[in-house]
């Protein structure tokens, strides 16, 4: 059985139209014009138990949208979705205690002038996590996030890095099955990301629970996801593993060549140059060419070193972004 | 049970945090404190220039007056701080949170947090109210203390309906930001609803029900209730909560969480 | 003189035009306002039934109130929370400006949304005002207004040196609705304290001008009246004055 489960689930925002001036205000009072639109557009897709799926695409392409719908926020406006079994918009209480919704943007709610402590109590309360568990996974996140120092501090008064782990601690300190993650490495910095990155994997290995997550951060993906869900325009585009993606999106690999004599006139007769110094060359070629160019390279030239790479995955999206996939 | 257990825990970490700001609280208190002597010295003037107002007494008057300043201090302490500016709340994804808590949303929405210094006018209140009593003259029998205690829930019940269901008018119309309108309104609860003129008093009695918060409490008290009244006023307050579940509900359908 | 005018009349007309913008908030406030003249009418109509003179009393206070409101505690006193007040202070003119703009516009958009409520009254519960009346209230209403600003204004300042200005203004507002003439007519109150009660300045803020209007004053009280309109105006200013130079200079040496 899958963890989540979703068939045809579509979202339309009915956004009132205002114009400017008052006479359109006076107009918009009798008679309101609304804007449809079409965040989320009869989505399908599994995601089995345990498994780690990055949810990518463009701006407004309806991310977040379906992440409030699945975590119960939003009542969809079609569509059918199940999670752990549960239909999430019922926000049945044995549901929301199973799962947690992590939004980089606004890692913590609740009262600012709380420590985190406080805020942790609470969440106890709430999700009637019993005493010696509570112990044993503050104590768990405690090592994972470095939480240490920050316990005893008010919230309004933390950085967004400590934000976000206190607001990760909140969230998966009753254990929950399933995690949404909306960019959870927004504007944090290096070693943080790289903390987080970790600790995500580290939970959901450790607890084998489920992981949706967006981000526009490609590196979160690749260490994080083995399979991607790729929405545009709020459609599905790409539902598949990370490498299936490069393949299909980009038709090209890289050939990195450096060579000893540095006397070579013309690279462009073994494929387009990406980028060249002397006795250093990156070569795009052709994914069926590939033999055929290398076998061609180091018969020819003096080489001293060669690579086949696969193109970088924010080059990849960038494209697929712009001109939609192939 | 869980959720009364809940409410002791949000008491006291407003508490906590609210002693963590002590000049706001001694302010506070002051405030509170002139405002009910104000209201006493108001009603005082009036009876200087009469014995009857609206048909109660001066001793009456200044037990309703008790009872209103009881429910403002409800009112104050557990409800206006969680709705106030309610759709402003929802604009900022507060609501969210809530709306991912394993706890009944409206309960966490509308009681979730508190101001405990609200508490010193339903203290003020109750002296208020037994001065009222000392004035009349008269020990209650119980059943009209029962009478005002049923009365009395049912006066709260119906000010916390009403006013989540203003603030669920967020979900509709979410520029319509009524929070002053309400507590002007509630200012009528001073007087027994029989000073008003009859449009008014009819409006105030079933339209917005102010009469039930303190006119028919402090009734219950002073004169008695009937029994038809008295199980008119525990209707009225149980189909309030009703009605206000059902609307959150179909606005919650409606909300359109609007964060990144 | 004229520049200061030419100034104040810009002001007010761009804080107009702001206000417009939150106009529908704007009907609230009015609503608000409006209560405690309405509550005033409808207890004093009960207790003394058939006494003439009180819905136009409580009528004209209603005009009064809203054509005095004052809100300095929001729009002064927030603004120095915030730190906008150091922009106020960088404007090459008088630095009351921005805030006395403010507040008459406030006044002028209570006064338009108000009018059919008092149109309604007026129509409902009946009102006898006599024209000579009414134009001796004018100067009264005037200086009242004048008054109440200067008031709120000085409690106001008191932001400079405590987060708690909102209270401090409340608890001035509470005076204002018990002792000028809003919870029950001054000319009303007991035998041994009304001397007090005219001679105070809120009913110089308040109710004196709806005293003149619904005619229940003789020359002679009217004459004393405008004697502590004029001497309240003149102390309240130069006490405003005092606390603005010592917040001021708090409030520089301190940086907010
Ligand atoms: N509350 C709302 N009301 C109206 N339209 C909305 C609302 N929330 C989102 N939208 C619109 O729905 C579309 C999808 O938004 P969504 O937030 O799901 O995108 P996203 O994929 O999360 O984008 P991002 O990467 O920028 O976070 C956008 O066009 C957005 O403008
Ligand atoms: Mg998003």
């Amino acid at each position: 059985m899958s963890a989540i489960s979703v068939r045809d689930l579509s979202m339309t925002y009915r956004a009132p139209v205002r114009e400017g001036g008052l006479r359109a205000a006076v107009a918009s009072l009798v008679r309101r014009r609304y804007r449809e639109i079409r965040a989320v557009r009869e989505i399908s897709f599994e995601v089995g138990p345990g498994e780690v799926v990055g949810f990518i695409g463009p701006n407004g392409a309806g991310k977040t949208t379906t992440l409030k719908m699945l975590s119960g926020i939003l009542h969809p406006t079609d569509g059918e979705a199940r999670v752990l079994g549960f239909v999430p918009w019922r926000r049945e209480r044995e549901y929301l205690r199973r799962i947690a919704m992590i939004r980089g943007s606004q890692p913590i709610g609740g009262p600012p002038e709380l420590t985190v402590m406080d805020s942790l109590r609470f969440q106890q309360l709430i999700y009637e996590v019993q005493d010696e568990e509570f112990k044993r996974n503050l104590s768990e996140l405690d090592e994972m996030l470095d939480l240490g120092s920050l316990l005893e501090r008010q919230i309004r008064a933390l950085s967004l890095g400590e934000r976000m782990r206190s607001g990760l601690a909140l969230a998966l300190v009753y254990r929950p099955r399933v995690l949404f993650l909306d960019e959870p490495t927004i504007g944090l910095d290096v070693s943080a990301v790289q903390m987080i990155r970790s600790f995500v994997a580290t939970y959901s290995r450790e607890t084998e629970a489920t992981v949706l997550l967006t981000s526009h951060y490609m590196a979160d993906v690749e260490t994080l996801c083995r399979r991607i869900v790729l929405i545009d325009h709020g459609c599905i585009a790409y539902d598949g593993d990370l490498m299936g993606l490069s393949a299909t999106l980009s038709p090209y690999k890289l050939v990195r060549v450096a060579v000893s004599d540095g006397a070579c006139g013309d690279w462009s007769r073994y494929g387009e140059v990406v980028e060249s110094e002397p006795g250093r060359v990156s070569l795009r070629v052709g994914r069926q060419d590939v033999p055929a160019v290398t076998a061609r390279v180091l018969a020819e030239l003096s080489v001293v070193d060669l690579a086949v790479e696969e193109p970088p995955l924010e080059s990849v999206m960038d494209r697929v972004y712009r001109e939609g996939v192939a | 049970m869980r959720l009364l257990r809940l409410f002791g825990a949000t008491f006291s970490i407003s508490l906590r945090r609210q002693l963590a700001f002590r000049a706001d609280l001694a302010f506070q208190a002051l405030t509170t404190v002139i405002g009910v002597a104000s209201g006493l010295a108001a009603l005082g003037i009036v009876y200087t220039q009469t014995r009857s107002l609206g048909g109660w007494g001066l001793g009456e008057a200044v037990v309703l007056l008790g009872t209103y300043q009881i429910v403002s201090g409800v009112l104050a302490t557990f409800i206006e701080p969680n709705v106030v500016w309610f759709a402003g709340q929802v604009t900022s994804g507060k609501l969210d949170d809530v709306l991912l808590k394993p706890v009944p949303s409206i309960f966490l929405a509308s009681l979730g947090s508190c101001a405990p210094l609200g508490l010193t006018q339903v203290a003020m209140g109750l002296a208020v109210v037994g001065a009222g009593l000392r004035e009349m003259d008269a020990i209650p029998r119980a059943y009209n203390l029962f009478g005002w205690l049923v009365m009395l829930s049912a006066g709260i019940a119906i000010t916390w309906a009403s006013r989540v269901l203003l603030a669920s008018l967020a979900f509709w119309a979410p520029a319509m930001e009524l929070d002053v309108v309400y507590g002007a309104v509630w200012q009528f609860g001073r007087y027994p609803v029989s000073v008003y003129p009859q449009p008014v008093r009819f409006a105030l009695t079933w339209v917005l029900p102010v009469a039930f918060v303190s006119t028919l409490p402090a009734q219950a008290l002073v004169r008695g209730v009937g029994p038809a009244l008295l199980l008119l006023g525990t209707a009225i307050g149980a189909a309030s909560l009703l009605v206000v579940q059902l609307v959150w509900s179909a606005g919650l359908r409606r909300y359109t969480s609007a964060t990144s | 003189m004229r520049r200061l005018m030419r100034l104040l009349s810009a002001y007010v007309w761009r804080q107009f035009l702001e206000v417009m913008a939150w106009r529908e908030f704007v009907v609230t406030l009015t609503i608000n306002q409006a209560i405690t003249p309405l509550l005033g009418l409808a207890v004093w109509s009960a207790a003394l039934p058939g006494r003439s003179g009180i819905s136009t009393y409580y009528v004209a206070l209603l005009v009064v109130q809203l054509m005095t409101v004052s809100y300095e505690h929001h729009t002064l006193s927030n603004g120095i929370y915030a730190g906008e007040f150091s922009n106020d202070l960088l404007k090459p003119h008088a630095t009351v400006l921005p805030t006395l703009g403010m507040n008459v516009a406030m006044r002028i958009w209570h006064l338009l949304v108000g009018i059919p409520l008092i149109a309604a009254l007026v129509l409902v519960v009946g009102v006898s005002l006599d024209a000579r009346h009414s134009l001796l209230a004018v100067p009264a209403l005037v200086l009242a207004a004048a008054l109440r600003f200067v008031f709120t204004y000085a409690l106001a300042l008191s932001a400079l040196w405590t987060q708690q200005a909102h209270w401090v203004v409340g608890f001035g507002e509470t005076l204002i609705f018990l002792l000028g003439g809003s919870a029950a007519p001054i000319t009303l109150f007991p035998e041994g304290v009304r001397p007090l009660g005219a001679a105070l300045p809120f009913r110089a803020m308040l109710g004196f001008p709806a005293e003149i209007a619904s005619g229940s004053l003789s020359g002679a009280e009217v004459l004393a009246g405008y004697g502590w309109q004029v001497l309240w105006l003149g102390a309240l200013t130069a006490t405003a004055a005092v606390v603005w130079r010592s917040g001021v200079r708090r409030y520089t040496a301190v940086g907010g």
